[in-house]
């Protein structure tokens, strides 16, 4: 073959393979229109029956017995449905579709189903609720799919029965889990539903800054105050990432025992330290603390003015005075339009 | 005549470099654009889009940080508020609109005041980044989402940068007054945010085009393919632009560019980088390169994503003047970024972005254009003087094509199996002719628009010329 004739056969191979292409997107089109139809009318059918089974319709369980061997259209279903209902009804419709064994079928498609199947069946599991669930969701922590094991944890914690803080540690010290903003949220229902469990695991030498910032944000949200001592010593962290993620855990516990950690942070070297300390004493109402407030508003950063003049602002009588007294003070020029946007804010 | 047959023979021999550079140059690009659809289908099929809204919510809602949209309108009266009314209904737990005034020349401040009862307010900000001076802020009781800045004209970038000034969102997102954003934008595209919170400083979205849409109250309802032919063959161009080599290079962390359509940032890197620069029309692309060059600097990990899902859509032009005044602009952008940044060309100090990033903008971008035209005007003049074979040239001509259409449905490929948001096969058959099409004078004009953004670039043209638009009111 000559290169000319080459050059023409890579061309029309070229062509030939696009237009194929295109000819059999438009068929699979054609044939998932018909296909998308049907499993519409599925869905309806099952949130008929699901709605049917509410009102006490002996027929419901007969419609939709058939579609757990289709779990996945009956896992999407189940998800639209349930967040409609609430309470006892949820239980009811969830119970009957639980002794159709759809715990099983949804288990299986998270093993063999595709990565969108996986997800969608685990989340579906996760809303059928009860010990059979639990169990299963257990289960499903040890998918290959980093996806399905958030979301199983998610679920169990959601169901009151979350990993332990430290088994949730040792997830991202496997590598099993990353360290998501929704993995933050299943750490503080597991810290909120265990917190001694959670200061325990605090005491741990293999934890990242990040994972310690982490596991006090849970503490600090977690209401125990039995977390004080450990968050006021975790304040004087060497990595400022902890020092803020304990002074703002202290802020949202608002025990007056953590006044002078609170006071500390205001001079501390890092910004989002003092910044942090500033909100938490606004948040802990500790009067007391308004100067020490009040000499941030001309922190050299915006934040800290901007969460010193808010603090004052939630000081009441004490901390009003300290802001109308800087933007009457033309000396510090910087404190004062931050007290003035302060005042202003306020109203 | 030595002398002559010598000259000859130097013609020939030039001719023919001419040639095979032009084929290296066509097969170069062609074999990135291949590397980037296996890419791009790779990251779709390893995280397929969620479809349902619902899920979205029920994923990431609890775990979704606050996000202030900034607005920036100039001359927007006609539409302001049916936009911010559209933006203020979007699906998201916290978020705020900071919608800013960029000195309108005509009504835009006091629409807004009329139509939410607006009243002038006071707010705690920082000038972190520079811009005009702020004559006014204003609020009201019932819309606590919504923020309008009043300031003195200074630009899309100085009034983005206003609006991050006065964001307290850990998360801004830049978007055009006029684009329209699906209801869940904001929950898909925030999605990197969340699952990789410590990392992610920036996020792009798909931008679609809207023309041939159903439009209602400021959101798409109903996708359609555009009746105008310019249009449909822009839509081929935003897939394959968007979902192939945005979605390619998000996946090998070299992706230098989030529209200005649509994109979320992490404020603080955005503070870091200095905000918005000043002084030129590509603002977009000047920030990511600018993000990527910082954390390259540090040597601290990041990360740049992308979102496959279409949340945003913008109105196309459909006039050739108006298109190519757009495109020369686009053109002129990515030139001053790449040359304000040239130390980063090829430069292994900033990685993959140096090496990939910044070497496919010199081959695609900144040869690409005068290499491919420099061949359609030499070669037909080297084979009307005999000096190419005619036989050769259609050959590779047919290779080039072939090639071209394969990307272009590969793109539209990429689109059906995942996404599917065109409405039915009669949609996808249309567009897939416009695929074809493409090929066959849109590309060409496109490389002499894209010459002309050379041009202006050279000549140290400013301004972003006339750019009409018919408005979504007159969507079908």
């Amino acid at each position: 073959m000559s290169s000319l004739t080459l050059i023409w056969v890579i061309a029309l191979v070229l062509i030939g393979a696009a237009l194929a292409w295109m000819s059999g997107l438009i068929l699979a089109r054609l044939v998932k229109e018909t296909r998308a139809a049907d499993r519409t009318a599925d869905r309806k059918m099952i949130i008929q029956a699901l709605s049917g089974l509410l009102r006490g319709q002996a027929e419901a369980g007969d419609i939709l017995a058939p579609f757990v061997r289709r779990p996945q259209v009956l896992a999407e279903a189940v998800l639209d449905f349930q967040g409609l209902i609430r309470g006892a009804d949820q239980e009811r419709a969830m119970g009957a579709l639980r002794r159709l064994g759809l715990i099983p079928a949804l288990e299986t498609r998270i093993i063999h189903g595709s990565r969108d199947e996986r997800l969608t069946s685990v989340e579906a599991l996760a809303a059928l609720g009860g010990e059979e669930v639990k169990a299963a969701l257990r289960r499903a922590i040890r998918s290959k799919d980093p996806n399905v094991r958030m979301a199983a944890i998610k679920g169990l914690a959601d169901a009151g029965a979350p990993p332990t803080p430290s088994r949730l540690l040792d997830y991202v010290g496997t590598g099993e889990l990353t360290p998501s903003r929704v993995y933050s949220e299943v750490m503080r229902q597991a810290v909120a539903a265990a917190p001694a469990d959670g200061l325990l695991a605090l005491q741990r030498h293999d934890l990242s800054s990040l994972m310690r910032a982490v596991l006090l944000d849970a503490l600090g949200r977690s209401g125990a105050y039995e977390a004080v001592p450990a968050l006021a010593l975790a304040a004087e962290d060497p990595a400022p990432d902890v020092r803020t993620a304990a002074v703002r855990g202290l802020g949202r516990l608002q025990h007056p025992a953590a006044a002078s950690t609170l006071a500390a942070a205001l001079t501390d070297e890092a910004w989002t330290v003092r910044s942090a300390g500033a909100e938490a004493v606004g948040a802990a109402g500790l009067v007391r603390l308004a100067p020490q407030v009040a000499a941030l508003l001309d922190d050299p950063e915006w934040w800290v003015r901007f969460r010193a003049g808010d603090a004052l602002g939630k000081l009441g009588k004490a901390g009003r005075g300290q802001l109308e007294a800087a933007a009457a003070d033309g000396a510090r020029p910087v404190a004062q339009r931050a007290a003035e946007r302060a005042l202003a804010e306020i109203g | 005549m030595p002398e002559l047959e010598t000259l000859a023979l130097i013609v020939v021999r030039f001719a023919e470099t001419i040639a095979w550079a032009v084929i290296a140059t066509g097969l170069a690009q062609n074999a990135l654009y291949l590397y980037q659809l296996v890419l791009a289908a790779r990251a779709l099929s390893q995280a397929p889009p969620v479809n349902q809204a619902a899920l979205l919510w029920r994923r990431y809602a609890e775990a979704a940080p606050p996000i202030t949209l900034m607005a920036p309108a100039y001359n927007e009266a006609l539409t302001i508020v049916e936009s911010v009314r559209s933006l203020l209904a979007l699906q998201y737990p916290h978020f705020e609109v900071v919608v800013v005034n960029d000195g309108s020349k005509d009504e835009t401040l006091q629409v807004l005041v009329d139509a939410f009862e607006l009243h002038p307010v006071e707010r705690h900000y920082d000038l972190a980044t520079p811009c005009q001076r702020i004559r006014g802020l204003y609020a009201a009781a019932n819309q606590p989402r919504l923020l309008v800045v009043d300031k003195e004209n200074g630009g899309k970038a100085d009034a983005l940068n206003a609006a991050i000034n006065l964001s307290r969102s850990p998360i801004v997102c830049s978007m055009d007054a006029d684009s329209l954003l699906e209801v869940d934008a904001l929950l898909r595209a925030v999605a990197p945010f969340v699952e990789d919170p410590e990392r992610t400083v920036a996020v792009g979205g798909t931008i679609r085009i809207a023309n041939g849409c159903k439009i209602s109250f400021g959101r798409v309802v109903e996708v359609g393919v555009p009746r105008n032919m310019l249009a449909r063959l822009q839509t081929i161009e935003y897939l394959r632009a968007f979902l192939m080599a945005r979605l390619a290079w998000s996946r090998i962390s070299t992706l230098t560019i989030i529209s200005g359509a649509f994109g979320l940032f992490r404020r603080q890197a955005v503070l870091d980088v200095g905000g918005y620069s000043h002084g030129t029309v590509g603002e977009d692309m000047e920030l990511v390169v600018k993000l990527h060059k910082h954390y390259r600097r540090l040597r601290k990990p990041y990360r740049v994503a992308f979102t496959p899902e279409p949340v945003c859509w913008t109105e196309a032009p459909e006039t050739m003047a108006v298109l190519s005044r757009q495109r020369a602009r686009w053109h002129r952008g990515a030139l001053e970024t790449f040359f304000r940044h040239r130390d980063m060309i090829l430069n292994p100090r900033y990685g993959r972005i140096g090496v990939v990033g910044f070497g496919h903008i010199l081959v695609v971008d900144v040869l690409g254009p005068i290499i491919e035209i420099f061949g359609y005007v030499l070669i037909p003049a080297f084979w009307l003087l005999g000096v190419l074979d005619i036989a050769y040239l259609w050959a590779l001509l047919a290779v080039t094509f072939g090639f071209g259409i394969v990307i272009s449905v590969g793109a539209l490929a990429l689109e059906e199996t995942e996404l599917r948001r065109f409405p039915n096969a009669r949609s996808l058959a249309v567009l897939m002719g416009a695929a074809i099409l493409e090929n066959f004078g849109y590309r060409q004009i496109n490389n002499f628009w894209r010459l002309r953004g050379t041009w202006q670039f050279l000549t140290g043209a400013q301004g972003w010329g006339k750019m009409t638009r018919k408005g979504f009111s007159s969507q079908p």
